[in-house]
């Protein structure tokens, strides 16, 4: 169903540049040339299937809608008062929900029945009850960040201390968020996607690893990495002391 | 017969030397030595890899 993501998409795009550029100044030069790029990137959604939909819609989209009003005529504050940006935060989720969800292949098997919960085995109740805390984990670390940066009353006096004007603290506080995103993404890509990804493809990798490693124990010995780390080790220390006794 | 669990036991060493070795970290940067507590954070690094080398010796030894 790629109506909703349509919507939202192009909700996102006018709420973002759309009535700012209305209202606004004439944007010329090159954001005159983005201006119309997210609508078209939206055709995507026409062919879901297609090689690289994924990267447009999720990325290339939010990207060409926001990129225009990061500076210039168009990123006045006045063109985005804080309802709108609340609005259109929760526009961009839904945008980034329902396109997920557009993008998702089609199930190939039937649709489940579902079992008594007495006729469930123990472990697959586990299973289910960890796949729930990683949602719960993933919707409340970033928010206990989010928090942290920009809400606790500690962060913000030592904000207010550290800079002077709240432009520069806003300034700041942005970029601190654009990297708190970005390490929670890796991390939740590498950390947590990736383990529930090896584990449906029946750990195939880890298996292999494992073999591996098999082999290697069979020789009792360590790998080379074991030694080069030692060899590190000590070297620090003896410079260490070497530091101590002739400071 | 079960053989002596050397790799396991020599790992745990090495974790909690690493971890010591941290621990020294954070009294030198109290101390603002900061030379000497960068030198330590790269002392328990490398221990913990080659603690880390020995886990999976250690693992594979115990699920052989």
């Amino acid at each position: 169903m790629t109506l909703w993501p349509a919507a939202l998409g192009l909700n996102l795009w006018l709420l973002t540049i759309g009535v700012p550029a209305l209202l606004g100044p004439r944007p010329r030069g090159p954001v005159l040339v983005l201006l119309p790029l997210a609508p078209l990137l939206l055709l995507w959604l026409l062919r879901p299937a297609a090689r690289g939909a994924r990267l447009v819609l999720l990325l290339g989209v939010p990207l060409a809608t926001f990129l225009p009003v990061l500076d210039g005529p168009l990123a006045h504050a006045m063109l985005h008062p804080r309802p709108v940006v609340a609005l259109q935060a929760a526009v961009l989720i839904g945008y980034l929900w329902t396109t997920s969800r557009a993008l998702a292949p089609a199930p190939s098997t039937p649709p489940a029945t579902t079992l008594p919960d007495s006729d469930v085995p123990w472990r697959w109740r586990r299973r289910v009850q960890i796949y729930r805390l990683l949602v719960a984990y993933s919707i409340v670390a970033p928010a206990l960040l989010l928090y942290a940066l920009l809400l606790d009353p500690e962060t913000q006096r030592a904000f207010r201390l550290s800079f002077e004007t709240p432009e520069r603290i806003a300034g700041v506080q942005a970029a601190a968020l654009s990297a708190l995103a970005l390490l929670w993404t890796t991390a939740f890509h590498f950390f947590l996607a990736g383990p529930l990804v090896s584990h449906l493809l029946h750990d195939r990798t880890t298996a292999a690893q494992i073999a591996t490693l098999r082999r290697q124990a069979r020789t009792g010995r360590p790998r080379p990495q074991f030694y080069i780390a030692m060899v590190l080790a000590v070297l620090s220390m003896a410079m260490l002391i070497h530091r101590s006794l002739f400071p | 017969m079960k053989s002596f669990p050397y790799f396991q036991l020599l790992t745990l060493l090495m974790m909690a030397g690493s971890l010591v070795f941290f621990w020294e970290c954070v009294s030198y940067l109290s101390r603002r030595d900061y030379v000497a507590a960068g030198m330590l954070t790269l002392i328990g690094l490398f221990t913990m890899w080659a603690g880390g080398e020995l886990a999976r010796l250690a693992l594979a030894e115990r699920s052989a």
